[in-house]
């Protein structure tokens, strides 16, 4: 399988805080969720794919070319919500439009417009009266409007209620129809990504901790929740993580390393990175 | 850069009235008081408050992630400031040549003056730019203020240098100010560049 993505050993160092040998790709075709704590390196790691950070080692490809070298063209086959809406606050659609139409080879100004009457933006007002809702709305609009290949996407749906999330979900189901594009989305909301995603990539203190292929992820982890003297009978090797409750114990195991026969919950991917960032470890 | 430059115009077209306003204003103060000197000051604060304010707003809307993120590269990012200091800077001091329309202000004097500013605006652009990429606007504002200081001192030495001075001093004094201001844009330009290529966004 292509990959729109590789990378292999990524670091960059900061005064506090180091990326370290990040290492995943985002196949063809497939949706990646990209999930962490604040602060984990989600943010570093899209804006080093972007060029907007300068990575202090490791390799970063991006169509099969290495980052550092990619042509206009290739950064305009790239949408990026990056978070905040990124657009000038001072200018309207109409405005923001006609400034892209100079950036992206390939504008498409009437789809850049149907998506502002879908998600019901007025045209003629400045994005500074937009909610932040209707900001990453537009965001989302300009990185769906310019032929883009690969979708990058930081939070894009923070700040959205439920049924504008679901809209912005749609979106990206629509964007995945034709197999050669991907997209790489980190969120909070881990059910967003849930619904969404092919692979799991989870960073935690700069580094990865796995990444998945979101289906496998089910079939690898459970939940177990029973008294400690039970917990301890599974075996050092079955436990990945393991949280005291005022019931008993509730740990994330292997669900192959279990003896068959045990009780055990399906772990979902928040609970997965719960038990991986709190958990305590046998 | 044309979409960069574009966004910047149209950021901007609020302040350009205000721009417009005080231009006019100063410009017939100078016809009232026969003082070229008041004109010629504005034209130093258009060339800089600008790019100034366009990189205000990018910091503030985060314009530059999203610029970089889209194919803008990090030179065509900082040779836009430069180009929106000169599309300002340039009309409004090429304008202080109206002034010798009027008969009265056609004097050696007032020509020097003139030539004398052109090198100082350009000057003050080549020193601000590369403070605000390594600072941010927030923080080279200080600067910025300190070199408008200055300028305003140096302005008024070089009233009294040409009124004083006798012989080809004035003239000469008013081409070394434009060809250190014309010499310092392609250094300034290669600071800017380098402090771009470094940063992280």
């Amino acid at each position: 399988m292509q990959n729109n993505v590789a990378i292999r050993g990524l670091t960059k160092r900061f005064k506090d805080f180091l990326l370290d040998g990040v290492t995943f790709s985002v196949p063809a075709g497939c949706v990646v969720g990209f999930v962490g704590e604040n602060g984990a390196g989600k943010s570093t790691t899209i804006k080093s794919i972007l060029g907007l950070v300068r990575p202090d080692g490791g390799a970063i490809e991006v169509f099969g070319k290495p980052a550092a070298s990619l042509s206009k063209g290739d950064k305009n086959k790239i949408g990026a919500v990056l978070g905040e809406s990124c657009l000038p606050e001072n200018l309207n659609l109409k405005e923001v439009s006609s400034v892209m139409r100079s950036i992206f080879e390939g504008w498409n100004e009437e789809r850049f417009f149907s998506f502002a009457k879908k998600f019901a933006l007025p045209e003629d007002k400045k994005l500074r009266s937009f909610s932040r809702g209707m900001q990453q709305k537009a965001a989302l609009a300009v990185a769906l409007s310019h032929g883009a290949e690969l979708l990058l996407l930081d939070e894009p749906t923070s700040g959205l209620d439920p049924v504008a999330r679901d809209e912005i979900l749609d979106l990206l189901y629509d964007f995945m129809q034709d197999e050669r594009r991907s997209v790489l989305i980190s969120s909070h909301i881990v059910s967003d990504l849930e619904k969404l995603c092919d692979y799991i990539v989870f960073i935690h203190g700069g580094r990865i901790v796995f990444a998945e292929e979101k289906d496998a992820l089910e079939e690898k982890y459970a939940v177990f929740r029973g008294s400690s003297q039970a917990l301890g009978a599974l075996g050092e090797e079955a436990v990945v993580a393991y949280m005291r409750g005022d019931y008993g114990m509730t740990a994330l195991v292997l669900r192959d390393k279990v003896p068959a026969g045990t009780p055990l919950d399906r772990a979902g991917i928040e609970e997965i990175m719960l038990y991986y960032v709190r958990g305590e470890r046998v | 850069m044309k979409g960069t430059f574009l966004k910047d115009i149209i950021n901007l077209k609020g302040q350009m009235l205000y721009y417009a306003v005080v231009i006019v204003i100063f410009f017939v103060v100078g016809i009232a008081t026969g003082n070229i000197y008041y004109y010629a000051g504005v034209s130093i604060f258009c060339g800089v408050v600008a790019p100034l304010s366009a990189i205000s707003y990018d910091e503030k809307d985060h314009w530059e992630k999203f610029a970089l993120a889209s194919g803008v590269t990090r030179k065509e990012l900082a040779l836009s400031r430069y180009l929106l200091g000169g599309a300002l800077f340039l009309p409004v001091w090429a304008l202080s040549f109206a002034f010798f329309a009027v008969p009265g202000f056609r004097t050696a004097e007032n020509l020097y003056t003139v030539l004398t500013f052109g090198g100082l605006g350009l000057i003050v652009v080549d020193c601000v730019l590369p403070f605000v990429f390594k600072m941010g606007v927030e923080k080279a504002r200080t600067v910025y203020i300190v070199l408008i200081v200055a300028v305003m001192a140096l302005s008024v030495g070089v009233a009294s240098f040409i009124g004083l001075a006798g012989g080809n001093a004035p003239f000469i004094g008013a081409i070394a100010a434009l060809a250190v201001g014309i010499a310092g844009v392609p250094v300034s330009v290669c600071i800017s560049l380098s402090i771009y290529q470094k940063k992280d966004f």
